[in-house]
């Protein structure tokens, strides 16, 4: 208990810091000189300049910047829109035909990009003006966006399972692959809810009746076909061992420069955007995962995770219920951190007590993103309600908060779902290893 | 302090240049080692250890250009809430805090970056790389880190004055 109690303190002094406005990487790494400077002798310290070398030294972690890369050089690209077009034409006849189609489309586009915040955009950016100039209601048109937004966290290749691997040395591979079938089922559900809401009133989505030319439809698949060469081929490879995770990144960030390059995208300009982007994206993930290990390791020297994890597995709980528990304070704490904070502060703590209570590590990792995208899009400080403010400036936060909330339902089912058929996750990696 | 902002402003540029040049090596390294192993069959010694390395310089190099353009993720729910003075004084916190804990990092960074000169150590590596001839780079990206969160803590604190003029 008294664990706990030292980690709810943790918690608070850093909500205190964040509320600073203090970027989360300087927080943490300073709650983590704090916490020496009261406990720990003052040589433990030198902690942060090692953890600091080797961190940023990590082979694991080349995949950032590589898969970084790839995701701003296909949002360079029309791909996004190419993508919302063809999944408006096959999908017309379905109620809510252009919600289920940006779900599908934010479900293709984060098969290529880790990021939940670019795949809103660059979706986002499209859909919701068309949505909306199509008569759809703007509520509807801005939560389906924002909640599919969030599949470019699950569907692999995904930035937060690779944070979740390094801090809890699970192999990244198999996070990926364990990705995949629960980010299908989520962009089901997604669809699933946009349908359901326009079938109980159509008004929210007009069926649009025009037909459209067999050759136009075939057309229209040229567009994704890139996407899903370049999706098959980055997991693929992973798949069949071919390459590592890292070199997979590498042929994603290829594959991604040579499709701008073809389509045109490319100049100089842009070039020099993407690699900027991609440097400074690489510098705030390593900052964060060594402020997050630093912090880590000086809860590990208090006995904090230990004692949290004796805590937890004494109590007279069913495993589910403490399961249950953390999601429920990730998603509080989610309504005010970032998600890559979430993962970097809970995750330490938490996850040898979900070791010892019997569960996976891949399988909680797969579920603490989920976890993670009901945050992305909680209010006050969901980072998709914000993306979408910002590419799509003339609509209310209100409408987007408001929006999003009816979304939060299927993607908190499908916790419940992981939760009573962990072999959702489990089934593929599980496949890969035999 | 105005030639101070205008100084890192231009080193950043400079900085995420060349962190970003680090990135498209990394790219460049890790695809030819993939090409090499899978198609030659004949894999490379470096490829692996100079793309961990450039990852180091991709950090240490991008970290104050990060700050400058506010990538590093912070949460501001609390501003949209005060009034100006507060939120100003909130500010001014934050990059406080930020300058503390860039002269920490400096201090010990440096602190590791010195014993690296002193023992000449070797990396326990396949090719043959002294410590210090990849941990230089620490810090000078801290220092250029600590220059620019000063910069940003005096545009915050001279930020009404300015805005009368």
């Amino acid at each position: 208990m008294q664990a706990l109690l030292e980690f709810s303190a943790f918690l608070g002094a850093m909500l205190v810091l964040l509320l600073t406005g203090t970027p989360v990487a300087v927080a943490i790494g300073l709650l983590g000189v704090i916490g020496i400077l009261l406990f720990l002798p003052p040589a433990a310290i030198t902690q942060l300049a090692t953890i600091a070398f080797a961190q940023s030294a990590n082979f694991v972690l080349v995949v950032v910047p590589l898969f970084v890369l790839m995701g701003e050089a296909l949002a360079a690209t029309n791909i996004g829109r190419d993508l919302f077009t063809a999944a408006q034409i096959w999908l017309r006849r379905l109620p809510a035909a252009l919600a289920v189609g940006t779900v599908f489309a934010c479900a293709s586009f984060a098969a290529v990009c880790g990021s939940s915040p670019v795949t809103a955009a660059t979706i986002g950016s499209m859909a919701v003006p068309e949505m909306i100039r199509k008569g759809y209601d703007r509520r509807l048109a801005l939560g389906v966006t924002a909640a599919g937004g969030t599949l470019g966290i699950l569907i692999p290749p995904s930035i937060p399972l690779i944070l979740y691997g390094v801090i809890t040395e699970t192999s990244i591979g198999a996070l990926f692959i364990a990705g995949i079938v629960p980010g299908i089922m989520m962009a089901a559900m997604l669809a699933a809810t946009a349908m359901y809401r326009a079938w109980r009133n159509p008004s929210l989505a007009p069926q649009a009746a025009q037909g459209v030319a067999e050759r136009e439809r075939w057309t229209s698949l040229a567009s994704v076909l890139p996407v899903m060469v370049l999706a098959i081929a980055v997991l693929g490879s992973i798949y069949t061992g071919i390459a590592t995770p890292s070199e997979a990144g590498a042929v994603g960030a290829l594959g991604a420069i040579v499709i701008a390059a073809v389509l045109g995208s490319l100049n100089r300009r842009v070039v020099a955007r993407i690699f900027n982007n991609t440097a400074r994206t690489t510098a705030m993930f390593v900052l964060l995962i060594v402020c997050g290990l630093f912090s880590a390791f000086v809860l590990a020297r208090l006995g904090i995770p230990q004692g949290t994890a004796k805590f937890l597995v004494e109590l007279e709980l069913a495993p589910w219920v403490i399961l249950v528990l953390i999601n429920l304070l990730l998603v509080v704490l989610g309504m005010f951190m970032d998600p890559m904070s979430l993962m970097v502060i809970i995750v330490p703590v938490f996850s040898p007590a979900v070791v010892a209570l019997g569960f996976d590590p891949v399988w909680f990792g797969v579920l603490i993103t989920i976890t993670i995208e009901v945050a992305m899009i909680s209010p006050p400080v969901g980072f998709n309600l914000f993306v979408l403010k910002t590419v799509v400036p003339d609509v209310d936060m209100k409408d987007i908060v408001m929006g999003s909330l009816t979304f939060i339902v299927p993607l908190i089912a499908g916790i419940g779902l992981l939760i009573a058929w962990p072999e959702i996750a489990l089934f593929l990696p599980r496949l890969m290893m035999k | 302090m105005d030639a101070l902002t205008r100084f890192t402003r231009r080193v950043n540029r400079w900085f995420l240049a060349l962190a970003g040049t680090c990135a498209g090596a990394i790219l460049a390294a890790v695809c030819y080692d993939l090409v090499l192993r899978n198609v030659f069959d004949a894999p490379t010694l470096w490829a692996l250890d100079v793309s961990r390395f450039l990852l180091l310089f991709v950090f240490f190099l991008a970290l104050a250009p990060a700050l400058e353009s506010g990538a590093h993720v912070s949460v501001d729910i609390l501003e949209h809430y005060l009034p100006p003075a507060p939120r100003r004084m909130l500010r001014i916190a934050a990059r406080f805090l930020v300058l503390v804990f860039g002269a920490i990092l400096l201090w010990q960074v440096a602190r590791t970056t010195g014993d690296a000169f002193a023992t000449d150590e070797l990396f326990p590596i396949v090719i043959t790389l002294r410590l210090k001839h990849v941990y230089w780079v620490a810090p000078l990206g801290v220092i250029q880190f600590l220059l620019t969160a000063m910069a940003l803590l005096w545009e915050e604190w001279r930020g009404p004055a300015a805005m009368r003029q």
